[in-house]
């Protein structure tokens, strides 16, 4: 498939990456290097194929609802880059 | 001979008999290690190897277990792939957005390796995030071939197989998503294996893929291999793909007879492409399997040539969404500051991740995106039923396939760093097997003229890896 340079631009933005022109460029060519490649698949049949769900055919499993184990404040907060009066701190998102 | 030249088979029973001390293995391989450093091409090996350290975790080993002798791994140091928690160490992924990122809690393969008497020794090198075939994506350096050090390791586990390969690590513990333990332990002429999905759990291994990601070890042995297999397997009720099966005694496997084994050969994996020093390796292999006993026939898996387009849909589109978690807020590095989140998500994740890494999650994302799906993921995965229906039906008629397990030898460290697709159709023989969630691995079979090291893949059903051990030992012995 062809993809034009504002389908990378809009990708990036969901995937939250900033790129370059120059990657941009670069990306766009090789993004369209592999989409090309994966057209093989349109030579199956698989309209009544079921898709994967679990390699082995596992279903969900749950668990019970119980307390465990967790880390302490102090491990989260050695562990964050910007720490506050017992928070982490972020740009206001509101 | 210096202790880090030993197999951990040997060093274990050395262990037992009280003749060496773990500091005294580690103490050689951190002289190696730092020998290595001054080389004007030095392996790379490692990201991490603190000697205290390592001294200091095998004193309180000591103090939980009593008879540490007595374990299965006896005090071995195992060297660790830096994609795996190991509480206290910095646990990087090779990439610049965990720099600073110090594990706070054990995988549990690490517990059981504890467990089980196992010393973590050292972070190894690798492709970031696991995203690679030729350790040349690693924010630490590229990692180089002991047998030609102007060549690539292999990849992702490339400085497991390196450290392996050149006597810096005794053996070690590593992830394969594609082939990341397949593929650098062939280029390295080690052994390598990754066991069925869900043998070994996942917690605290960080996710690249996690419908295909597996741990599992590098070792100069297959005995090795068997060893340290057996002390990482398990149930983890904290992996919920955890497979509830018993641990069977692998180590026992190895040196039992292959006579009456039936093995297929499927010539879709021997077709263009193959460059002909590997094939020629690789049918000596075979060949060493039929004097053994067994017996072995052609196969063939038609859907071959669909797996690599399956795999990187599937493997960019899980890889997406787990990398979705760095953003540098909460843990990892934050590289600016600024009162805008999105620019702080998007400045770290832009800081962060390297070329390999931000083209996985684009195409991932793509593939995921609305209008897309459909075309795109959502075939991948209907595609990967068909590949993993196939590998059902090969094994009603034998117990194990072979194949190679890389199209050529270890290339030119450089060669490939501007073609990306030419990468990813190198794992052409590994990555179905990981879409098919089988165990498979890799055993020395030969060189080329060059004198690069060749594998040939052993491939068996799941829950299976004792079938791998005990052709891999007639391989091997056939090698050496």
């Amino acid at each position: 498939m062809k993809v034009d340079k504002d389908t990378i631009v809009r990708v990036a933005q969901l995937a939250r990456l900033k790129l370059s022109e120059e990657e941009t460029l670069r990306m766009q060519k090789q993004l369209e290097s592999v989409l090309e490649y994966v057209e093989v698949l349109e030579e199956l049949d698989l309209k009544e194929v079921i898709p994967t769900a679990h390699t082995l055919g596992y279903t969900n499993r749950m668990r019970d609802d119980e307390g465990g184990e967790s880390f302490d404040v102090h491990t989260v907060e050695r562990l964050a880059p910007r720490w506050s009066r017992g928070h982490v701190v972020v740009p206001r998102i509101l | 001979m210096k202790l880090n030249e030993y197999t951990l088979e040997e060093l274990r029973a050395l262990l037992r008999k009280k003749e060496i001390k773990t500091r005294d293995i580690v103490k050689d391989i951190y002289a190696a290690v730092v020998d290595d450093s001054r080389n004007a091409f030095p392996l790379n090996a490692y990201i991490s190897f603190d000697q205290e350290k390592i001294d200091l975790e095998e004193q309180h080993l000591q103090e939980r277990i009593s008879n540490i002798e007595e374990t299965l791994l006896s005090g071995v140091p195992v060297a660790i792939k830096d994609i795996i928690n190991v509480k206290g160490t910095f646990t990087t992924c090779a990439s610049r957005i965990l720099k600073e990122y110090r594990s706070p809690y054990d995988a549990t393969a690490i517990s059981f390796l504890r467990n089980h008497g196992g010393i973590p020794a050292g972070k190894l090198n690798m492709d970031e995030f696991a995203m690679g075939s030729t350790n040349e994506s690693s924010a630490f350096g590229a990692v180089r071939n002991p047998h030609n050090r102007e060549k690539i390791p292999g990849g992702s586990s490339g400085g497991a197989a390196s450290a392996v390969a050149g006597n810096c690590a005794i053996a070690a513990l590593c992830s394969d998503t594609g082939g990341s333990i397949r593929q650098p332990a062939s280029m390295c002429g080690v052994f390598g294996i990754k066991p069925t999905y869900g043998r070994v759990s996942r917690y605290g291994l960080v996710a690249y893929a996690s419908s295909f990601d597996q741990i599992g070890p590098i070792t100069k042995t297959v005995k090795d291999a068997a060893i340290l297999l057996q002390a990482v397997s398990g149930i983890d009720e904290r992996d919920s793909t955890s497979a509830r099966v018993e641990v069977p005694r692998f180590e026992e496997s190895v040196g039992k007879s292959i006579r009456g084994m039936h093995v297929g050969v499927p010539e879709e994996y021997f077709g263009q492409g193959l460059d002909d020093e590997v094939r020629a390796q690789v049918e000596k292999g075979i060949k060493v399997l039929e004097d053994g006993g067994a017996h072995v026939k052609k196969i063939s898996l038609a859907h071959t040539k669909y797996a690599i387009a399956s795999y990187y849909l599937i493997a960019t589109a899980e890889a997406s969404s787990n990398l979705a978690r760095f953003d540098g807020i909460r843990y990892g590095t934050r590289f600016i500051k600024t009162d805008d989140i999105n620019e702080l998500y998007r400045e770290n994740r832009s800081l962060g991740f390297g070329d390999e890494v931000k083209r996985r999650i684009l195409l991932g994302t793509f593939a995921l995106s609305s209008g897309y799906y459909d075309a795109y993921y959502l075939k991948a995965q209907k595609a990967r039923t068909l590949i993993r229906k196939e590998f059902e039906d090969a094994f009603a008629e034998v117990e194990l396939i072979v194949s190679p397990v890389a199209p050529s030898a270890a290339w030119d460290i450089g060669e490939m760093v501007d073609d990306p697709l030419r990468m990813y159709l190198s794992d052409v023989y590994t990555a179905p097997i990981n879409l098919a969630g089988l165990p498979a691995a890799s055993v020395h079979c030969g060189k080329t003229q060059e004198g690069m090291p060749v594998g040939i893949q052993l491939i068996a059903h799941h829950f299976h890896e004792d079938t791998i051990f005990r052709a891999a030992r007639v391989v091997e012995g056939a090698a050496s």
